[in-house]
């Protein structure tokens, strides 16, 4: 097992949402997460849609800051980085969004927008510049063609590119992908997902990835978290977790996936209701109300803690 | 076909939509059939023409700028092509009801479910004599009866609920109840769950092939996952840039794909048993629709295109009872 290349302890965050007139309720984000991310792997997170899982992201790279934990990068605490240290960290810790038409200024050139960081960190100017920049386009298989064109004159699997250009151009150790493939086709998404593996071995980069999508992480990542109402309840190798789930959970996530294929297999689990509200979070296990599983009383009261299960897996479950 | 008269039916349905940049040459040529009860799938990429089919069919597209060049839509035995409007608003909301993918947007956030919900049923009450029209405690009765057969909890009270205040499941479970108000003989679901979690897409895709099984009503699903049109879907449409490729049975379709497109979107999807490798990706950029590719239109993608893809278009021919492709090189039983 390789070091580890970022390490975080219970990692929290609340957000004060209003309710009514000069009244704020607490929406807990995410409840005190521990994660671990080996240099080298690719590390998927997984969760619905208010599990927290981009608010971990947006913690991780100093976007947000944590109401408690600590985050370890390399060996240095980066919990409380400020000024010219939190520069430093973010030439190492880069991030690719979901909507890569969202994340590009319509009116700047794709030059513009692959230079920028190259100015702000390296003060890169001039020939300089410009021949990283065609060197950055050219790892993402762009040509110098695209140099001066606008975001609008490119497919989306282009874009997405062109922001992955960006995000690598500082050579950093750590990339965050934030739904990278959400809002492509399938066929864009193939590419993506193929260049995305390529390039990992390529420049030796670290992958922490974001997706609601298990069949994109089962492809790509090597490990996988997966997180439900701010918490990681599973967490192993991703052939392990895939094959054989412990958490009921992650049980009902992976059956309520419709597969394409002939025949969908017998047996479907498929849960009642819906997430819980992030402000009122269920007592005791999160997952309580709607687990088919649930063992009695002691998943009502009682928080189960994330286990270390054989194989490096662990979960967290009564069960 | 020794099938029933098909419910819907389009033939040879081209269409085209006049811009800014030139006329888009948007379907060439679609042909369509869904049987009483049966459950249809279209599936393809963005832009592949699925959505603005359904849209054309049911006269949700306004014309100008779109104009049908040629073909017909025969629904329930009448000829709607040139339906003038009045008789469309019959149909539409009636008899074809739809659904779609982000249901807020669908939902007005102002006034409560049950008032929404309330005046769907008048509405389709107007259409009716005086003496069968309900009165205000029916009306309610009737929205308390919609809410509970799509299993939303406590329809009662939901009534009362502003939009707001649904998840996005129970929205979708309010417009499905909305779309069902006119007991419609075919229900449209445009990416009905795209919107939605997994968790979540499950529920809406069991109630709907619930639904489908309950009322004997024929739904046509359009979807750009092949997981999703699977799990309901007796049969499944592929489109490409305005054609139908291939046209098959769930099983066919998946055991047996024949259009070198449906080969290439199914080997393009990663798999959650890890099953896939590495993922084929197809060459290549889909065409623009104003000047369209001479014959196949998906030839400039296609690795195995000869002379003949690049000159005429292939018609779709049965190779197998039921299994359509719109291939010169794997139509008509080949391969």
């Amino acid at each position: 097992m390789s070091a580890a290349l970022l390490e975080v302890r219970g990692l929290t965050r609340h957000f004060r949402v209003r309710d009514g007139f000069r009244q704020h309720r607490t929406a807990v984000a995410v409840d005190g997460i521990d994660l671990a991310l080996r240099a080298g792997e690719a590390y998927g997170l997984v969760g619905e849609s208010g599990s927290g899982k981009s608010t971990v992201a947006r913690m991780i790279l100093r976007l947000l800051s944590p109401t408690a934990g600590t985050m370890v990068f390399r060996g240095q605490d980066i919990t409380a980085l400020q000024g010219e240290a939190l520069m430093r960290l973010r030439e190492n810790i880069q991030i690719v969004f979901q909507d890569p038409h969202a994340s590009l200024n319509p009116r700047k050139t794709i030059f513009f927008s692959v230079a920028e960081p190259l100015v702000i960190h390296r003060g890169l100017r001039g020939t300089a510049l410009q021949n990283r920049v065609e060197e950055v386009l050219e790892i993402v298989g762009l040509s110098g063609n695209f140099l001066y064109r606008y975001p609008h004159e490119l497919s989306g699997g282009q874009k997405q590119r062109v922001c992955i250009a960006r995000a690598v151009a500082l050579d950093p150790k750590l990339l965050v992908l934030d739904e990278p493939t959400s809002a492509l086709d399938v066929s864009v998404q193939a590419q993506v997902l193929e260049f995305l593996r390529d390039l990992k071995a390529r420049l030796d980069l670290t992958y922490l990835f974001i997706s609601h999508d298990l069949s994109v992480v089962r492809h790509l990542c090597d490990r996988v978290g997966v997180m439900y109402l701010g918490r990681i309840v599973e967490e192993g190798a991703v052939a392990k977790v895939f094959s054989a789930p412990d958490h009921p959970y992650t049980q009902s996530l992976l059956s309520a996936v419709p597969l394409p294929q002939a025949k969908q297999p017998a047996g479907r689990i498929v849960l009642s209701g819906d997430v819980p509200s992030p402000m009122a979070v269920p007592s005791g296990c999160a997952f309580h109300p709607r687990c088919p599983r649930k063992i009695g009383a002691v998943c009502e009261t009682e928080r189960p803690s994330l286990d270390s299960r054989p194989q490096g897996r662990r979960v967290a479950c009564h069960l | 076909m020794a099938e029933p008269a098909p419910l819907l039916e389009i033939r040879d349905y081209s269409l085209s939509i006049s811009t800014f940049d030139g006329v888009l040459k948007v379907l060439d040529g679609i042909n369509l059939s869904i049987a009483p009860g049966e459950a249809v799938g279209i599936v393809g990429e963005t832009g592949c023409g699925k959505s603005i089919t359904v849209k054309s069919v049911v006269g949700l597209v306004p014309s100008p700028p779109a104009r049908v060049e040629a073909g017909s839509v025969r629904f329930d035995g009448r000829d709607i092509t040139s339906a003038d409007e009045a008789t469309i608003r019959r149909i539409r909301g009636q008899e074809i009801a739809m659904i779609f993918q982000d249901p807020m947007t669908y939902l007005n956030p102002l006034f409560t479910v049950g008032r929404q919900l309330r005046d769907v049923i008048q509405a389709k009450d107007r259409l009716k004599p005086q003496s069968e029209r309900r009165d205000k405690r029916s009306i309610q009765a009737k929205a308390v009866e919609l809410l509970s057969q799509v299993h939303l909890p406590n329809p009662e009270r939901q009534l009362d609920a502003y939009p707001h205040q649904l998840s996005g499941g129970m929205r979708q479970r309010v417009l499905i109840a909305m779309a069902l108000a006119g007991a419609p003989k075919l229900l449209i679901a445009d990416e009905p769950t795209t919107a939605l979690d997994v968790t979540i897409q499950a529920q809406i895709l069991d109630l709907v092939k619930d639904l489908v099984e309950r009322l004997g009503m024929a739904v046509l699903v359009i979807s750009h996952d092949l997981g999703v049109v699977a799990a309901i879907c007796q049969r499944i449409v592929v489109m490409y840039a305005g054609t139908v490729v291939e046209d098959a049975t769930t099983e066919a379709l998946f055991e047996n794909p024949k259009h070198p497109y449906t080969r290439g979107l199914l080997a393009a999807i990663p798999r959650l048993d890890g099953s896939a490798d590495s993922l084929a990706s197809i060459a290549g950029t889909i065409p623009n629709l104003i000047d369209p590719p001479r014959g196949c239109r998906f030839h400039p993608r296609c690795a195995e295109a000869g002379e003949t893809c690049r000159q005429a278009k292939p018609p779709s021919l049965e190779g197998a009872p039921g299994h359509w492709v719109a291939c010169h090189i794997y139509g008509g039983g080949v391969g």
